[in-house]
């Protein structure tokens, strides 16, 4: 009989700490820096998918809420159907992070709110943070006065984890569920599966579901067997 | 006062809502805790009703279970108790504002979110720190600069309506602001309003909804100088420009100032009545120029200084020199650059703002190629690609052949030698040449120099 794990996997909440950094430290250290007296109003960070844009921008609101702030994070690719007046309001908080901006550039109506919102930001002290799949200077923006605004604070390139890093960062998460990743499968799973870090994740969640269910340790054939049932 | 009952319902939620949901819905709501209730205010409707529908029970629910009485009351409302500390330092003492009224009334403010409203403060929206001290002269603002001041020393006299126009990122908000600024500290009793013509759109719009528009009259054909940025965007909102022309005539009949900025010449302007394009032309029209090299230099040094950062000449000339687009980039680049030193405990000098901007310094180069000049001069003067490449000689593709070489080496960083290979294989010294004679054809004919100005700006944005 199949054992049924009960439902209390320690949800991966997005903290600056729950984040592997390798090479992009900075990027870090300056949104963790944001609500000090010399911390950046504006920060623009841009990279491929899956890269841990959307971990940090929420890592920021949960700094913000930790610090009895309001925050709010509005991943606009994620979102169909929101119109500006989500933007409404907006002075009102301390910080609003907007993810996905890609996905409303070349709309003239969202183009002009956020236009609006980084300068009524900026008057308010309200702090920003933007990611986007490319730099502002490469984005399709119809506005150059928005264009311009987007790089008014720190525009940064999140970068891919080495292999290394992506190992180190999968025994970590690994660890932080009580399971041994041993260095063989952890160099298995980026060998043979997508590299993707965030696919990675997903792959490393299935098999600690799977090594709770069967109650059997992470090796090489126990990780062919689930993943390839699970795929 | 206690906020126990709202920090445990959070990490209640926390506990059955998804980090997403957390963030995009909870966290944005600010919480006021009184002996017998909970007020949650949402920035906008959007938040308030999306909040009320998926998860305003479960607040209840928790929130009652928490406080262990059932008396114990939760209320959603849009509304706010921040009330900015920057905008309190723009606080002037003055009459109320309508744009606080304004926002005042847009918001169903429960009587404890009031509490905190400078109800009887005059607020101008001027930020302090865009002074003329802090401005950065140089050849492509004197001009400007020079009318502004004037117009600080003697508002609605000297120059009635000022109009400041130029590419974005140059600098023409902080010289309207700094005009502002003097003219509060010659006056401080003045009502100077500033705001982007896009909040003028939206506080008339609200005026009207919420049958205010005498008082929105009132407000603005009260105040002795109106500062409003970036006056494009009133472009095809025609009954906006028709209130804004009537606003403008009282001022103006009144000998109050009028300061307006825009990206472009007022006659330039689309779908813009022509009665505002030519009473915009009624006092002084000033140009901003992308600031030139020396001049970005200046404006990275009094940027660093504001932060309180030294930075060594060479260090400021390597970033000048590359990021030319505007200033608002070179903000954005040294603010990459002071972070990355403060972070890693680094000394600022050449090698190491090389290596902190070495991806935003690699954008730049694959922008600004030899071969996106050619394209766009030759799409500007009208001509083929080949016929800058090509040994023609007639002055109408000797000058755009010129000019483009003359563009290359002043926003490239390829080689002379590279550059006159890239024009048919000519020599560096043809190069040398060439931008001498645009400098001379520059100072000698307003036009060219006009086109100089207008490739470079196209190019460098």
């Amino acid at each position: 009989m199949q054992q049924l794990p009960l439902q209390l996997q320690p949800k991966e909440s997005c903290t600056f700490k729950s984040f592997f950094s390798g090479s992009n430290q900075l990027a870090v250290d300056i949104l963790r820096d944001i609500f000090n007296d010399n911390g950046e109003q504006q920060v623009f960070l841009w990279s491929a998918e899956g890269l841990g844009k959307s971990h940090l921008l929420q890592a920021a609101c949960q700094l913000a809420s930790s610090q009895k702030m309001t925050a709010s994070y509005l991943p606009l690719d994620q979102m169909p159907g929101v119109t500006t007046d989500i933007l409404q309001g907006s002075e009102c908080l301390d910080l609003i992070a907007i993810d996905g901006l890609d996905a409303v550039l070349g709309n003239d109506e969202w183009e002009l709110a956020l236009f609006s919102l980084i300068n009524q930001a900026r008057e308010s002290m309200v702090r920003l943070v933007f990611a986007a799949e490319k730099p502002p200077a490469e984005l399709m923006i119809n506005l150059p006065d928005l264009r311009s605004r987007l790089s008014w604070g720190p525009v940064l390139q999140l970068k891919s984890l080495s292999d290394d890093e992506k190992r180190s960062a999968l025994q970590r998460r690994a660890a932080n569920r009580g399971l041994e990743l041993p260095d063989n499968v952890a160099a298995y799973l980026l060998q043979h599966y997508p590299r993707d870090l965030f696919l990675l994740y997903q792959n490393m969640d299935k098999l600690d579901q799977a090594s709770l269910v069967q109650q059997r340790r992470l090796t090489i054939p126990f990780v062919k067997e689930v993943l390839v049932a699970g795929s | 006062m206690s906020d126990t009952i709202w920090l445990a319902c959070l990490q209640a939620l926390e506990d059955t809502l998804t980090e997403q949901q957390l963030n995009t819905w909870i966290r944005p709501l600010h919480a006021i805790e009184e002996t017998n209730s909970l007020s949650l205010l949402a920035p906008n409707q959007f938040v308030l009703n999306w909040v009320k529908g998926n998860y305003f029970s479960q607040i209840q629910t928790i929130v009652k279970k928490i406080s262990k009485s059932d008396d114990y009351n939760v209320n959603l409302t849009v509304g706010s108790q921040k009330k900015t500390t920057v905008k309190r330092e723009f606080n002037r003492n003055l009459p109320d504002s309508l744009a606080e009224r304004l926002q005042q009334v847009t918001r169903t403010k429960p009587a404890e979110a009031a509490i905190d409203s400078p109800a009887e403060s005059f607020v101008s929206n001027l930020n302090p720190n865009y002074t003329f001290e802090q401005f950065v002269e140089g050849k492509s603002n004197q001009l400007a600069c020079a009318a502004a001041k004037q117009v600080a020393e003697t508002p609605g006299q000297a120059y009635n309506p000022f109009f400041i126009y130029g590419g974005v990122g140059l600098g023409k908000t902080h010289l309207m602001h700094a005009i502002g600024n003097q003219i509060l500290q010659t006056n401080p009793n003045a009502k100077v309003a500033y705001l982007h013509s896009e909040r003028f759109v939206s506080h008339m719009i609200k005026a009207l909804q919420h049958k205010m528009i005498d008082e929105f009259k009132q407000y603005y054909r009260s105040l002795d100088a109106l500062l409003i940025d970036d006056i494009q965007f009133f472009a095809r909102k025609n009954s906006s420009q028709e209130e804004f022309f009537h606003t403008f005539n009282t001022l103006l009949e009144g000998n109050r100032q009028i300061i307006l900025t825009c990206d472009r010449y007022p006659k330039e302007i689309d779908g813009l009545e022509d009665r505002l394009k030519s009473r915009f032309g009624w006092g002084l029209t000033q140009a901003i120029e992308p600031p030139e090299l020396e001049t970005r230099v200046a404006i990275l040094h009094k940027k660093a200084e504001e932060h309180g950062l030294v930075i060594p000449d060479d260090t400021a000339f390597f970033i000048a020199k590359r990021i030319r687009s505007n200033i608002r980039e070179l903000e954005g680049a040294l603010r990459r650059v002071s972070a990355t030193a403060r972070f890693t405990g680094s000394e600022i000098n050449i090698e190491f703002a090389k290596e902190a901007l070495k991806d935003l310094i690699a954008q730049h180069d694959k922008q600004v190629t030899i071969e996106n000049i050619q394209k766009t001069v030759a799409e500007y003067f009208k001509i083929r690609i080949s016929d800058l490449l090509s040994n023609r000689r007639s002055r109408s593709i000797t000058r755009p052949r010129q000019i483009a070489m003359a563009l290359s080496k002043e926003l490239t960083n390829h080689s002379l030698p590279e550059i006159g290979a890239a024009f048919g294989g000519r020599d560096h010294t043809t190069v040398i040449h060439a931008c001498k004679k645009v400098i001379e054809l520059r100072e000698s004919d307003m036009r060219i120099d006009e086109d100089y100005k207008n490739l470079y700006r196209i190019l460098s944005t």
